[in-house]
């Protein structure tokens, strides 16, 4: 019996001491009874990798806090700010409780949040888009009003489209409708969504948020009836053919015949045949170009395999990065 | 009844563009262009033949059904600078037919004298596929509402114009090429003045939205 309760002394105290949460815990009581010291070290080991790691987000952000307003009243006003601006890289929105610390804490950390510029980035972990009409939601929240430039760039850094530049308020949603800046589908695999929080030109700091991009195909589920003819396919790429010929004919003719209806009696320029045989040569490069169609049958069976992009599927596959101005991206 | 005009094709702009631009997302174009310009004028001092090649450029925003669009030239027409810019507001009801209205101000100057010709225009212009969706023609008309040139007389005065041309969309590219020809004739009567203007174009223009 004896040696069982050795036994469980021995496996939970150890345990009990490094969890995280009690260690927090026993921290805000060690600051409330004014023994910074103490404090200063429960809230260090908590915040250290890692046991800081199942911490929550939190937790984290009330223990730096804490961390902060100590060493502030420690008299270490270099190693308080050092640990307000951890906290403010580490979550932009986090605002100084008014009610738990002195004015001069708030005041320290105020003055730290507005120089450390950063913007926290929230979309949904995982989410799935029509392609017509869907577009991902991206909030930011910045650390204090600046200007920004938020883009979604390629794997190897690459911009792809600029979704917003200009400055940050409050707060701002974005859209993105999975195109890049031509209207073409952005690339599959990884992507990047950038915050550049900018003085001017000049970007201070990068936030990154990597971004799995995937294009969802479908079949066509069932082929359609046949048209009232036997040639129904046949007639309608003829049909578009013949549409070609005729605009590219058409708009020609009237290229050249302009100077008549415009100004007639004058002397025109030999400028608009050029433009009018241009037209009418597209055209029947549009008529010679357009596919001759497949007999009814072949179509309908090769119909069922034809594949079309429908939606899109964007999940983040990590945590947002902070690069500082100066140091090397990814 | 001039200005009743201007205020109505200000008013109708206003109304177009306004409330799209905060709706939509932009598609945004825009060119530079190599212009073959053709002028024929008939005045006091007889007929007048003048000629030259010019740099110019385009720029247009459309927003939905709507579009804002504005061009430049200038150049030199032999003895005189030419100098033409035109802003424009349109609104496409479906696809392939463009509705247009804007002011168009072109200038000839020469050492003595500058000669101003303002025109507002309302137009129409339909556009076909001619080649899959990478090549599209388009050919359109317009006439002024109002013009205004200072060349000594304010009766008798028309203009219209027309234009037609041949868009290359280079496939997987954001870039364009475009040939066009255009062509207007002003006049003011009681001037016994008359303006023949044709307009051989080549844009390089890149698109983006």
């Amino acid at each position: 019996m004896r040696l069982f309760a050795i036994l469980m002394l021995a496996v939970t105290t150890p345990a009990v001491a490094q969890d995280p949460t009690d260690l927090v815990a026993r921290g805000v009581s060690a600051y409330e009874g004014l023994e910074l010291d103490a404090a200063a070290g429960l809230f260090r080991r908590a915040l250290t990798p890692p046991l800081a790691d199942s911490l929550g987000q939190k937790e984290q952000a009330r223990a730096l806090s804490y961390l902060g307003a100590i060493e502030l009243l420690r008299e270490r006003r270099d190693s308080a700010m050092a640990v307000f601006r951890r906290l403010v890289l580490f979550d932009p929105r986090y605002r100084a409780d008014t009610y738990v610390f002195p004015p001069e804490v708030t005041r320290l950390f105020d003055d730290v949040r507005l120089r450390t510029r950063v913007v926290a980035i929230r979309v949904p972990g995982d989410t799935v888009l029509p392609l017509q009409q869907g577009r991902l939601v991206v909030w930011l929240f910045p650390s204090a009003p600046h200007d920004v430039a938020i883009a979604i760039a390629r794997e190897d850094g690459r911009p792809l489209r600029t979704l917003y530049a200009g400055p940050l308020g409050d707060s701002l949603q974005v859209r993105w409708d999975g195109r890049d800046s031509t209207g073409a589908l952005a690339p599959r695999g990884r992507l990047w969504l950038t915050t550049a929080s900018r003085t001017g030109a000049v970007t201070e700091r990068l936030v990154q948020l990597p971004l799995e991009f995937e294009v969802a195909v479908d079949t066509v589920a069932h082929a359609a009836a046949p048209g009232p003819g036997p040639l129904a396919s046949e007639r309608a790429n003829r049909r578009t053919a013949r549409r070609s010929l005729a605009s590219g004919l058409l708009i020609g003719a009237a290229a050249v015949l302009l100077p008549q209806v415009v100004a007639p009696g004058e002397r025109s320029s030999g400028t608009r045949l050029a433009v009018g045989g241009t037209l009418a040569v597209s055209g029947l490069v549009g008529y010679l170009a357009q596919p001759r169609g497949q007999p009814p049958v072949v179509a309908a069976q090769r119909r069922s395999q034809v594949v079309i992009a429908t939606s899109f599927r964007i999940r983040t596959t990590g945590r947002t990065t902070v690069i500082e101005r100066g140091e090397r991206a990814r | 009844m001039t200005w009743l005009i201007r205020w109505v094709s200000v008013s109708f702009a206003t109304v177009c563009v306004v409330g799209p631009i905060a709706a939509q997302t932009p598609f945004l174009s825009g060119g530079a262009s190599i212009v073959s310009v053709h002028s024929q004028g008939v005045g006091i001092g007889g007929p007048t033949r003048a000629s030259g090649t010019m740099l110019g450029g385009m720029a247009m925003a459309r927003f939905g059904r709507f579009e804002v669009e504005g061009r430049y030239i200038q150049g030199a027409l032999q003895s005189q600078d030419f100098v033409q810019g035109q802003l424009g507001v349109g609104f496409h009801p479906v696809p392939w037919a463009y509705a247009q209205t804007g002011a168009r101000a072109r200038a000839y100057v020469t050492p003595t004298e500058t000669e101003r010709w303002v025109m507002w225009l309302l137009g129409v212009r339909v556009e076909a596929a001619l080649v899959g969706t990478t090549v599209r023609g388009d050919v359109g008309l317009w006439r002024a509402l109002a013009l205004s040139a200072n060349v000594g007389s304010t009766e008798g005065r028309a203009a219209r114009g027309g234009e037609a041309g041949v868009t290359l969309h280079l496939p997987d590219r954001p870039m364009w090429l475009r040939l066009a020809y255009g062509i207007d004739r002003a006049s003011v009567a009681g001037a016994a003045r008359r303006e023949t203007v044709e307009e051989f174009t080549l844009t390089v223009g890149i698109q983006r939205r």
